[in-house]
């Protein structure tokens, strides 16, 4: 794959990605899964594990997507892509904004993408656990659908930073959600349940 | 404030920080308390802009760029937030490298479901303060529905929340 079919997906991909960072991660795991340049399983990981990254999670997620894609030139061309059309629209709006807030129609739009955003989070949340869970192993998908809620609930209710519920999560996953030792005696190498993550 | 001070100020709050609003505490210790270039205002009408704005929301920092040094500032903090992202490359190799690892499958597995339930918290922070009017969470309700049944177009429904949201306001029906 090319650097710049990344740079031209991406700036495609930041242009669209009205609704603030549920917008753009929405945008982003839609064009990705649709391309199949990532399953969703993918994705999933790759959100996750940016969170423990320093700065803005959405662009090292881009920089992963990159670097699985095109190692690299592609990580440069992906969060480059992610940036600029998004940070020209920012500017124009920065030099604008007096204008569209005393406008009672601005206000008006803004106040209703807001219900959107919810809904697309909430949405790509579903998409997520759908592409990324294995379904087959039954007492692994209820075991990780509860941390689901607990996170959930650590971070919406009790204020818990999401590095937090990530990391947690990763170290409750390495004791209670990696595969029986049995089952894979007969699989070696072990190979993720179709379905998940892992080197494309 | 020159490029290069800019630069250091907002590559200090993005690595120091994890998510996009994590770095304004930061920013605004440095700009406004400590130095003094921004108001409180300045702020506020930045968080505002990067809601508003496509991308990440974190990229509220450009307009902090903005209004504290013109294109400079612009460019200064679009370049250190960009660079610590890099050390994402890290993470990508270690687990590639060690996929298929019964404990690295656990692990993935960890971060999935943490993932799931960190978008359905980020839903809610959205969902809790803007559907407190029967209007707002009309809006709610039905674009979930649509996202979810149907496969229409993200930034269609985006797009329609927003036009029926007008429509509302010219008929007197509060939003908000």
């Amino acid at each position: 794959m090319p650097a710049w079919k990344l740079l031209v997906v991406f700036s495609w991909i930041s242009a669209r990605s009205w609704g603030g960072g549920s917008g753009t991660i929405y945008a982003m795991h839609q064009e990705l899964v649709r391309r199949h340049w990532l399953t969703s399983a993918q994705f999933t990981l790759d959100f996750g594990l940016a969170r423990i990254v320093p700065g803005i999670n959405l662009l090292a997620t881009a920089v992963m997507t990159g670097y699985r894609l095109r190692g690299v030139p592609g990580s440069i061309a992906a969060i480059t892509g992610l940036m600029w059309p998004a940070s020209l629209i920012t500017v124009v709006i920065t030099i604008g904004f007096a204008q569209i807030m005393s406008n009672s129609i601005g206000t008006a739009m803004v106040q209703g993408a807001v219900p959107v955003t919810a809904a697309l989070t909430f949405a790509l949340a579903r998409d997520m656990a759908k592409g990324s869970v294995p379904w087959k192993d039954r007492r692994i998908a209820i075991l990780m659908a509860l941390y689901a809620v607990v996170c959930f609930f650590l971070v919406a209710a009790l204020q818990v930073s999401s590095a937090v519920g990530i990391i947690a999560g990763a170290l409750l996953g390495i004791v209670v959600f990696r595969p029986s030792e049995q089952r894979d005696a007969s699989r070696v190498p072990p190979t993720p349940t179709k379905g998940e993550g892992g080197a494309p | 404030m020159s490029f290069v001070e800019l630069f250091l100020v907002f590559l200090k709050a993005s690595l120091l920080s994890s998510g996009g609003l994590q770095s304004l505490p930061l920013l605004r210790d440095d700009l406004i308390v400590q130095r003094g270039v921004l108001n409180e205002g300045d702020f506020a009408t930045a968080i505002s802009i990067g809601r508003v704005a496509p991308g990440p929301n974190g990229l509220f920092v450009l307009s902090v760029g903005f209004y504290a040094g013109g294109i400079a500032g612009i460019l200064a903090a679009a370049l250190a937030v960009m660079l610590p992202s890099f050390l994402a490359i890290g993470l990508v190799r270690a687990h590639t490298h060690l996929a298929g690892r019964p404990w690295v499958v656990g692990l993935t597995r960890g971060v999935t479901a943490s993932s799931v339930g960190l978008l359905s918290a980020l839903g809610y922070s959205f969902a809790a303060p803007s559907v407190a009017e029967p209007a707002s969470f009309g809006i709610f309700v039905i674009s979930l529905a649509l996202l979810l049944m149907t496969k229409v177009d993200a930034l269609l429904v985006l797009g329609g929340g927003a036009l029926v949201a007008v429509i509302l306001t010219l008929v007197g029906v509060p939003l908000a």
